[in-house]
């Protein structure tokens, strides 16, 4: 496989408290994901540590002025971005995202993103949405907001946890046609076809057809009223 | 390493705290235009300012028409493109900064908008600022302009976009 692989999980908490982001990314080291170096800027050249992450989300102080970090990781041959915001206003622009890019994948490096949405971390983490493509298709799907402005498309790999599958309803969901579609501790994991290498002719079809099933106003920037509002504050 | 003081509340404060001279603290917390002079200077010792990569087939030509400009031709080219497309896309120039000295050139209901007419652009400083904010962050660039992965990728984390100015007023997604 040639083109880069790009995971992407949006959480329902806020990743600005350095042990929780800490936690996040031991696990995702421990599945086979390590980081070098962390960093606000690029070229990332700070060695990883919990040190730098501490460093990086809390000098300055995050702030109603200053609510969010996004360091870059880097390790082999993936990339993590991370987008570590304190609870703002839904609309604000915020976002509690992690995202991974893998250049030059092999088969195991597919196998290993994938397990992400086959195990129990998302449900560890409060992971809400998440979703495992190409980097292209993620980009070609790609509409301007934030997961609480829209949805962001349908893709090869979709979690969606509970707070989706109860606005959006189980039922409308499980009746899509899609190659398989399994209920986790949490959510509910769909694959769109069957394997990521061998994507079917009519994948931008399908896209199309499930988005319209499920509501095109969900993938429109402010367009579903009931959109589930992440990591945002209540006050 | 460079020691950071805990007690900064700010990315200018740790400019000055760490000695930075006048025009690496342009370089390390403001953008262009907040510090022409300074980062003039960078420019024309062939240094790039907070990530951007000029164009030097454009520079020697501008610099060719103009040998007495003691403006860069890469800011001129930048504050050109810059101006265009803010009227084409009905668009505010912004004089106010963000927190760490940077200056988006509009903000426009609640978002950033920042124009860069280079080869390259990265995760600079200046993005750093502007995503910490909290704000969708849009990018406009050239139809010849890289657009580094880790910048595509905080981009679209933000919730913004990246347009690409094909030609006067005709803007398209950036395919990468």
């Amino acid at each position: 496989m040639t083109e880069p692989l790009f995971l992407s999980m949006a959480f329902d908490v806020s990743l600005t408290d350095p042990a929780r982001l800490l936690a996040v990314l031991d696990d995702m080291a421990s599945a086979g994901l390590n980081l070098s170096r962390l960093d606000d800027i690029e070229p990332a050249r700070k060695v990883y540590s919990e040190a730098t992450i501490t460093d990086l989300l809390t000098i300055p102080p995050v702030s109603k002025e200053l609510p969010c970090r996004n360091p870059l990781g880097r390790g082999e041959r993936s990339h993590i971005g991370i987008r570590a915001c304190i609870p703002r206003e839904p609309g604000g622009g915020s976002a509690n995202i992690v995202d991974v890019t893998m250049n030059r994948p092999m088969k195991r490096d597919m196998s290993i993103l994938a397990a992400f949405f086959e195990g129990d971390f998302f449900a560890r983490h409060d992971a809400a949405y998440a979703c495992l493509d190409t980097w292209p298709e993620y980009a070609r799907q790609h509409v301007a907001g934030t997961i609480n402005d829209r949805l962001p498309g349908v893709f090869w790999l979709n979690w969606l946890s509970r707070r989706y599958v109860e606005e959006i309803g189980e039922d409308v969901i499980l009746s899509l046609p899609w190659f398989r579609a399994t209920r986790r501790a949490g959510g509910l994991t769909c694959w769109l076809y069957e394997d990521l290498g061998e994507v079917p002719d009519d994948r931008a079809e399908r896209v199309d057809q499930f988005e319209t099933d499920l509501g095109r106003e969900k993938f429109v920037k402010s367009g579903w009223e009931n959109l589930p509002q992440l990591a945002v504050s209540t006050e | 390493m460079v020691q950071t003081p805990p007690s900064c509340d700010s990315w200018s404060c740790l400019a000055n705290a760490t000695g930075l001279t006048a025009a690496g603290k342009c370089l390390w917390a403001s953008d262009v235009s907040d510090c022409a002079q300074a980062a003039g200077q960078a420019l024309m010792l062939g240094l790039s300012a907070e990530g951007d990569t000029p164009d030097p087939e454009f520079d020697a030509a501008a610099d060719e028409a103009s040998p007495a400009t003691p403006v860069p031709s890469q800011l001129i080219r930048g504050q050109k493109f810059e101006k265009e497309a803010l009227a084409e896309l009905g668009l505010s120039k912004n004089t106010n900064s963000v927190s760490g000295g940077s200056i988006p050139d509009a903000v426009e209901s609640g978002e950033i908008w920042e124009f860069k007419d280079v080869k390259y652009q990265t995760m600079s400083t200046q993005f750093r600022n502007y995503f910490a904010t909290g704000d969708v962050v849009n990018l406009v660039v050239n139809p010849d302009t890289v657009v580094s992965n880790p910048l595509q990728g905080a981009i679209f984390r933000s919730g913004g976009e990246i347009l690409v100015r094909e030609a006067p007023g005709v803007y398209d997604g950036y395919q990468g």
